[in-house]
This record gives C-alpha cells, sequence and structure tokens, in this order.
C-alpha cells in the first residue's frame, strides 16, 4: 500500500480521527497538500461514490467517509488557497424557496466537494434571486437546485427563467435532484440534467461541465 | 350481498378478495389532504367550504377530510390518534416554528407548506455519552391526556357505523431517535457511537411501549388496525444495510410490535416510506402484517413483485403514487394506477387502496375523483 492509500483507506472507512491525524502529519513532513487531496482524499470519495452507487452500501457509510473527507479538507484548503486550488468547477447548490428539506442536498454537496469541486452550499428556502446572485458572485459553473415538495417544484422553472433574465443562462449549467423530480421534469423545465442521488450528482457534474 | 365496510377491510387484511377494493382517505398521518387541494375539491364536487382545523400533526398542513367526504367517496376506514398529554413540553415558539412534546423543534416555510423537524435535544452534542439520555426531558407515557375521550369516539364509530377503525399510534423508534438526535447524527452514530445510540433506541422504545400500552389497554378491543410510522427508506435504498438494521433497529420493532399484539388483536401495520423490499422479510419476523404506504416508484418497490413474494405474509395499504401521478398525471394516468394496484396488489386479497402520502396542494381536484370513483367502479 502506498502512503496515500492508506489515506484513502480511512477515507473509505470512515475514520475521520485517524485520517485527519494523518493528513496533519503528512503537512508536517512536507507533503504537498494538492497531492495529498488528489491522490489520497478523492480516490476514496470516488470509491464511496462507486459502491454507494451499486448498492454496496448505505447513508451511514456515505456520511462518516464523508465527515472524514471534510476534516480532512478543512486542514488542507488554508494550505491550498484560492490561487493554487485545482477546482475540477465551481457548483452552488440549495433548495428550492418554501422548501426546507436538505439532507438530500447536503448529501449531494458533500460527494461534491470530496470529488474535488468548489461548493457554495447556498442552504434551504432559497429564491430565484438568491441563486442568481450566488451564481454570479461565484463564477459558478452549475446551478444545482433540490425540491422535496411537487409543491415547491415549479420554483426550479423560475430559478431558470431569473438566469435567463439575468442573461447568464449560457453561462451555467443547471442541474437537479430531489424524490418528486425526474429526468423527464429536467428535460421540461430546461434544466440540463437530473441527479437522483449524490453519486450520480458528481458523474453528472463531471459531464456537464466538460461540456 | 354488499360486504359492510368493516369486513371490507378485514377480509382485505386477512387476504381475502373482497366486492371491491377497500378505500382508506384520511384514515392516517399520510392519507390525508392539503387544505389547498381540499378546497378544490369542495368546489369541483360543488359542496360549500368547510373551514377545516389544519393539523400539523408534525408534518402535515392538512386537513381530515369531513364526513360529507368520506361518505361521497364510500371510504370505509376512520382513523384515530392519541392526543396531546397534559405534561408535554410542546408548544409554539414563533411564527411556524413549534416544539414538540420530545423536545424537537419543526418550522415551516410560510402558510402552505409542512412542517419539518430542524432541531433535536439531543442534537447539538458532537460525541454524546449514554448518561447525556437523561440531561433531556423525555415525555410522560402514561399520560392519560392522551387518551382523553378516546374510547368514547371509537365507540360511537362502532356503534353507530359500520366503518372499520384504525388506531394510529405516535412514531416507531428510528423515526424518534433521529428526531431527537438528528438525522444525519443518527445513522452516523449507527456506525461510529454504538453503545449511545443503543441507550437512546432503548430510552425512545420504553416511552413509545408505555405509550402503547395506556392506548392499547384503552381501546385495543375495539379497533381493526394498530398503525405506527418508523420511516426506513430513501428513494432507491433503505437507510441503513440489513445487518446495521438487524443489529441496532430491529430488536426494537421486535419489542414494540410484541406490546402491540400483547394488547390488541387488531392488525399491526407500519407506516415505512421509500424503499424498504429489503427490510420486510424482517418486517414480517417482527409481527407487522401490514406495509403502508408502498412507495410504488421507490428502487425495489413493484408492486405486482412485492404481492408475488410476500403477499402470503403482508397485506399492502397504499399505493396510489404522489410524487408523480397524482400531482402531475391526468385522469387517465390515476384511472389506470388504480386499476393497476388493484390488479397486482389486490391479486388474492390483501390491499387497502390510499395515496402514497398526503395529496399536496397542487393536486388537481379531477385527480383526486378520478382515484376514488375507478376505485368505486363508478368509471
Amino acid at each position: 500500500m502506498t502512503a496515500f492509500e492508506e489515506l484513502t483507506d480511512m477515507i473509505i472507512n470512515g475514520q475521520h480521527t485517524a485520517a485527519s491525524e494523518w493528513t496533519q502529519t503528512a503537512i508536517d513532513e512536507g507533503f504537498n497538500p494538492i497531492e495529498v487531496m488528489d491522490k489520497g482524499m478523492i480516490p476514496g470519495m470516488d470509491e464511496i461514490g462507486r459502491r454507494w452507487k451499486d448498492g454496496e452500501i448505505h447513508m451511514p457509510e456515505v456520511l462518516i467517509a464523508a465527515r472524514a473527507m471534510k476534516v480532512c479538507m478543512a486542514i488542507l484548503q488554508p494550505l491550498i488557497g484560492e490561487s493554487n486550488a485545482i477546482a475540477r468547477g465551481t457548483i452552488v447548490i440549495g433548495t428550492v424557496k418554501g422548501d426546507l428539506h436538505d439532507i438530500g442536498k447536503n448529501i449531494v454537496a458533500m460527494m461534491l466537494e470530496g470529488a474535488g469541486y468548489r461548493v457554495h452550499d447556498l442552504g434551504n428556502d432559497v429564491s430565484a434571486e438568491a441563486f442568481v446572485n450566488a451564481a454570479e458572485e461565484y463564477d459558478a459553473d452549475i446551478v444545482g437546485m433540490s425540491a422535496l415538495l411537487t409543491t415547491t417544484v415549479p420554483m426550479m422553472e423560475s430559478t431558470i427563467q431569473a438566469l435567463k433574465d439575468a442573461e447568464i443562462r449560457s453561462q451555467v449549467k443547471v442541474m437537479i435532484g430531489g424524490a418528486p423530480v425526474s429526468d423527464e421534469l429536467a428535460k421540461q423545465i430546461g434544466a440540463d440534467g437530473y441527479a437522483p442521488d449524490g453519486a450520480v450528482a458528481v458523474d453528472l457534474t463531471s459531464n456537464l461541465i466538460s461540456i | 350481498m354488499t360486504m359492510s365496510h368493516r369486513e371490507r377491510v378485514q377480509k382485505a387484511l386477512n387476504h381475502e378478495e373482497t366486492d371491491r377494493v377497500p378505500i382508506d382517505f384520511g384514515g392516517g398521518p399520510a392519507t390525508q389532504i392539503h387544505p389547498t387541494a381540499y378546497s378544490n375539491l369542495l368546489g369541483h364536487l360543488g359542496f360549500a367550504e368547510e373551514n377545516l382545523p389544519t393539523s400539523h400533526r408534525g408534518e402535515g398542513q392538512v386537513v381530515a377530510p369531513s364526513e360529507k367526504i368520506l361518505r361521497h367517496f364510500d371510504v370505509d376506514v376512520r382513523g384515530f390518534y392519541t392526543l396531546e398529554p397534559d405534561s408535554s413540553q410542546g408548544r409554539p415558539i414563533a411564527e411556524n416554528k413549534y416544539i414538540d412534546e420530545w423536545g424537537v423543534t419543526w418550522e415551516k416555510s410560510g402558510t402552505l407548506h409542512p412542517y419539518i423537524n430542524v432541531l433535536g435535544p439531543l442534537q447539538h452534542i458532537s460525541v454524546p455519552v449514554i448518561t447525556d439520555i437523561d440531561s433531556i426531558r423525555w415525555p410522560v407515557p402514561d399520560d392519560s391526556g392522551r387518551i382523553r375521550g378516546l374510547r368514547d369516539r371509537i365507540e360511537a364509530v362502532r356503534t353507530q357505523t359500520d366503518y372499520a377503525v384504525v388506531l394510529n399510534l405516535p412514531n416507531g423508534t428510528f423515526a424518534l431517535t433521529q428526531r431527537v438526535r438528528g438525522f444525519v447524527e443518527t445513522l452516523e452514530d449507527l456506525l461510529l457511537n454504538k453503545a449511545f445510540i443503543e441507550a437512546l433506541h432503548e430510552r425512545v422504545t420504553d416511552v413509545i411501549c408505555g405509550i402503547a400500552v395506556l392506548a392499547l389497554t384503552e381501546v385495543g378491543d375495539l379497533i381493526d388496525g394498530v398503525s405506527f410510522g418508523d420511516d426506513m427508506g430513501t428513494q432507491s435504498q433503505s437507510y441503513m444495510g440489513i445487518d446495521l438494521y438487524k443489529e441496532l433497529v430491529k430488536p426494537h420493532h421486535v419489542r414494540f410490535v410484541d406490546v402491540l399484539h400483547k394488547h390488541t388483536d387488531a392488525k399491526v401495520i407500519i407506516h415505512s416510506d421509500g424503499s424498504v423490499r429489503e427490510l420486510l422479510p424482517d418486517f414480517i419476523d417482527c409481527g407487522i402484517e401490514v406495509i403502508n404506504p408502498v412507495q410504488v416508484s421507490a428502487t425495489g418497490m413493484e408492486p405486482g413483485q412485492l404481492n408475488r413474494e410476500f403477499g402470503k405474509d403482508l397485506s399492502f395499504w397504499g399505493g396510489i403514487d404522489t410524487q408523480h401521478v397524482l400531482p402531475w398525471g391526468d385522469e387517465n394516468d390515476v384511472t389506470e394506477a388504480v386499476a393497476g394496484r388493484r390488479k397486482d396488489l389486490g391479486k388474492g386479497g390483501g390491499y387497502v387502496q390510499a395515496s402514497v402520502h398526503n395529496i399536496q396542494s397542487e393536486v388537481p381536484p379531477e385527480n383526486v375523483v378520478a382515484m376514488f370513483e375507478t376505485a368505486l367502479g363508478r368509471r
């Protein structure tokens, strides 16, 4: 096992204390923080995503892996800094106005961070205007919207319209998710894609950004 | 000869075919209707506005349909609930925000939308220990306020009507634990803090068993079904793997269901949303007899397959899709769904029709009407 594979294993097994200590030691010994992230952490979350998609693991395993990833990122992020960040892309994500459900959206945000994307989580009950402002402020590649209520799904269409009105629709890709949403609905409202869960969201993000 | 409503439900729960599929509307916390959809329904039928009280019942923004509507659609079931106890710490804390008797904070965004639980009393502790469980205020199980007038109300239905009766108990072990501790926190604790979550599950089960004994001692002889809610599935899989369920949750389901069976002959119904197919053999093993809501759009919940695999041990209560068909489909889609469930879930008996969850505000009244009229053979 290479040195980085030790960290990957700790991430996969959700050993956040051990992963955090390994990361700090690595930094103290002069390891490149970007390498630690790229070779140690991201493979861990990639493997978690694969296992989750294949139904081999469930939410508890995904969540503790994401937590392990998060504590390591807290050590690395200040060292990587804005100029050196190998951000694969920038995403603004939130639950639409009127909807307070956020667990699914939070898991998607965690998986995307674990995959090396810069994620700005706007929280829940997010207005169309707030999505547009954030997309502009953070120069987002992707706007991700979540809704759990059939009642709040129309807010997704409103947000897409708001992006058009602000003349930035062509600069971002729109990704939607949530139990009452579907591929068909995504096409209907003019979104660029739909993801049923966090693992698929990571794949979709990669595809959308590379278009 | 036409069956009585009660007979129809009892037969269905005994896996016997009936003259028509029995119907539930408003008999449980997840088979009700949003006030806007209800008002639209009344208008569509040419009935006067009713201004019924909305209940949030921990989730809803729902109304329970009136007797007039229930009789119009020949609904077979009447549901009852235990009440807020006198000793409850539940109280409003702001507009659109309240605390319940478990100390859980609920909030909603605006008047049209449902409440969701946003904070539990043990959620803020990053690594809780067993003694933290005693630091919060626990509900008093045997508070008689919970059953005040309950027997009289159910007896009235029993003696004056022929409807089937379901008692809806509060939620099950996992549902309450995750509200008290936080959803993400609980799922993590299952792997990272087992001793604590075991003890918390135990304490929660102590309380719900006490409530069940109180309620069923009072009315257990009068009811046809007793229901509790414990969501165990997401859209695509169960909350946890089967091994974790067997280790950390199943023992509490076994204990609770055992208490139910000891205090009533009524059928035991679990309300468990989502993709729960992989847990069904263990639910059956716990002594659960009816699965609600049968979220047909979730992975692994194909109704025909479920009936073939589990239909001899489980009855099915629900089945009419609320994520796509009812809100976005047209009347034909709804008619097809009802006829489809009658055929696949109803084959061999063992099916009570209901919407998979509460009918939301945007569901057209035509679709609500189609759901019932198809079931009644009126179209």
